[in-house]
């Protein structure tokens, strides 16, 4: 019976095979784990610590989320806004940190930043200069028209 | 947010099933789904652009709803779907709730979407369009890339001009927005069980929070991946798929630079399918004789050309200024001195998720089918394809890029590399779902539709 072992060898390899193609799908599986696993505990961790009332609070709020920002950013871009001045510009110590500068920028818009030396100035944890008059400050932030 | 949720995704649905064909009688209702969503949220950018946030907004309400009263009688004569099509719905709406309400549960905090998108956004929101071109060219915001596309933006101005605020978590729901063509889209796998649960796994839920932080990229990934795959499906098929496919390129176009460049391999692929496969040129021929497949077309790049034209008349130029002298020296020059080359490859490939976890993978189906003598269609290496191309498109991005490369790796490599990432998963799925089939006909590779 030639063709019967025949068709026995070839069960056996595709046994085999399938067998193999198993354990590589495991194996790939296990490779997938962990990006899954890593996403569903971001899910996990986000549900977790859903405050109910800040989540509300989010999707109904005027300027709400805001917080997530250092408390000087916020208080640049409120002193720019309160004084409403149509330019600004900030302080060379000020402008050393890039998240400052564009933070400030995103919150105070349309209140733009100028190179303008007649504009207002932001100066940031640094004494007000000589001569300068202080338009509005807070215990970080100070902005000052300088002559 | 549930209601302006809705009513934007019936918008979109109505506008897109007014300028789209009629589906066919063996029409898969997923990818029909995902093209209407997909058609109506380009239209409504262009509308935007063209009659500003407010008037556009309403024009996109009005002409959707239309679009909803028209389709209304044939909606009603539908035949009751079958039990797994509805399994495959509910699964579909979980995901896009589970999606929606993570991207509530924490403000914007990251660069790109605090800097770029949804600056772009609250500028949109402000100027009540994107047309005070001042605003745009304006040196102080240069860092912002504000040439960057605007479909995004323009959502989530629109989420905040329906709810009447802005703040800095209900501009996200432009994500949720942008989630639902994508979700439909992967439930056009739902005839093979295999297939099905591995897009849903690996499509949506190996990218960590990168779709619910603001940023575009994980969308970009996605809307490319699920073209490539409705593009195989439209190519083997001759069914509606494949106008999905173009849509989503250009939704994949206006959300982000990288989009274009997938779509363009997208076209390379699909052109070396067409020339294997006579029955992927005979849909593309069929295609091009349907008015409504060139309309949607038309309106798959119409958004792009119009902020592309914007662009041109302010003279607002990206960072990447490709074909100049200086651009191609600085490529040359990367080219040639044996480090970048290898130091791009390195960034692209050790990330977290793998590309080269998801290629073994795929050459361990690929190994198995040729080993049981399974035939593989030319449509389904689609993606695998165009995923070189896409990586050498990316490669040529970096060697050219103005900026320190080191630090533009740094920054950029792992979510740029997410949509070659989806691809690979996306290629996956088909070989599954070639498999599935093979094994229910008995080894035919015949892919049923009943």
């Amino acid at each position: 019976m030639p063709l019967a072992r025949d068709q026995a060898d070839e069960m056996r390899a595709k046994t085999t095979i399938d067998t193999l193609v198993m354990l590589a799908a495991g194996a790939a599986l296990l490779l997938w784990a962990a990006p899954v696993r890593g996403t569903i505990a971001t899910f996990d961790w986000s549900f977790r610590h859903l405050d109910a009332r800040a989540f509300r609070t989010g999707l109904t709020v005027p300027g709400a989320g805001v917080e997530v920002l250092p408390t000087f950013i916020r208080e640049a871009a409120a002193l720019v806004r309160e004084a409403n001045v149509d330019h600004y510009r900030l302080s060379p110590r000020a402008a050393e940190s890039d998240w400052f500068v564009q933070q400030v920028q995103v919150l105070a818009w349309p209140h733009t930043q100028s190179e303008d030396p007649a504009s207002p100035v932001i100066l940031l944890r640094e004494p007000v200069p000589a001569g300068c008059a202080v338009v509005a400050r807070t215990e970080d932030v100070v902005l000052a028209r300088c002559p | 947010m549930l209601a302006v949720l809705s009513l934007g995704l019936l918008a979109f649905w109505g506008t897109g099933d007014l300028v789209s064909p009629a589906p066919g009688p063996d029409a898969d209702p997923f990818a029909e789904l995902a093209l209407r969503l997909a058609c109506g949220m380009l239209v409504d950018l262009a509308f935007v652009f063209v009659l500003g946030l407010s008037a556009g907004t309403i024009g996109i309400v009005v002409l959707g709803l239309a679009g909803v009263l028209r389709a209304g009688p044939r909606l009603v004569r539908l035949r009751r779907p079958r039990f797994g099509t509805v399994i495959a719905a509910a699964a579909g709406a979980t995901v896009w709730a589970l999606l929606a309400v993570h991207d509530f549960t924490e403000p914007l905090t990251d660069w790109d979407a605090r800097s770029i998108w949804f600056f772009h956004a609250r500028l949109i929101w402000l100027d009540g369009g994107v047309r005070v071109a001042s605003h745009w060219t304006d040196p102080s915001i240069a860092w912002s890339h504000p040439d960057y596309p605007k479909l995004l933006p323009v959502l989530a101005a629109q989420v905040c001009r329906a709810l009447g605020f802005w703040n800095e978590v209900v501009p996200k729901g432009a994500l949720a927005l942008l989630a639902a063509a994508p979700i439909a889209s992967a439930l056009s796998f739902s005839r093979s069980r295999l297939a099905f649960c591995v897009v849903l796994a690996t499509l949506f839920f190996t990218t960590g929070r990168t779709l619910s932080n603001g940023f575009a990229d994980t969308y970009v990934g996605l809307y490319c991946a699920l073209a490539f795959a409705q593009l195989a499906m439209g190519l083997e098929a001759g069914t509606g798929n494949a106008l999905s496919a173009v849509v989503f390129f250009g939704v994949a176009a206006s959300l982000k630079n990288e989009g274009l460049v997938f779509a363009l391999a997208g076209g390379v692929a699909a052109a070396v399918v067409a020339l294997r496969d006579a029955r992927g040129a005979r849909v593309l021929r069929a295609w091009a004789k349907t008015p409504r497949a060139w309309m949607v077309a038309a309106i798959a790049a119409a958004p792009l050309a119009i902020w592309r034209i914007e662009r041109a008349r302010w003279g607002l130029q990206g960072y990447l200024n490709f074909g100049s002298a200086q651009t191609l020296e600085r490529a040359r020059h990367r080219l040639a001195d044996g480090v970048s080359l290898r130091h791009i490859f390195a960034a692209l490939a050790n990330n977290e998720p793998a590309l080269w976890k998801s290629a073994l993978v795929v050459a361990l189906l690929l190994l198995w089918m040729a080993v049981r003598r399974l035939r593989i269609e030319p449509s389904d290496l689609l993606p695998l394809l165009a995923a070189p191309v896409a990586l050498a498109c990316i490669t040529a991005v970096y060697l050219a890029t103005p900026f320190d490369l080191e630090w533009q790796l740094r920054t950029s490599a792992d979510r740029i590399v997410i949509t070659v990432f989806l691809m690979l998963q996306v290629a996956t799925a088909l070989l599954l779902r070639r498999m599935g089939a093979a094994s229910e006909t008995g080894g035919a590779p015949h892919l049923s539709r009943d």
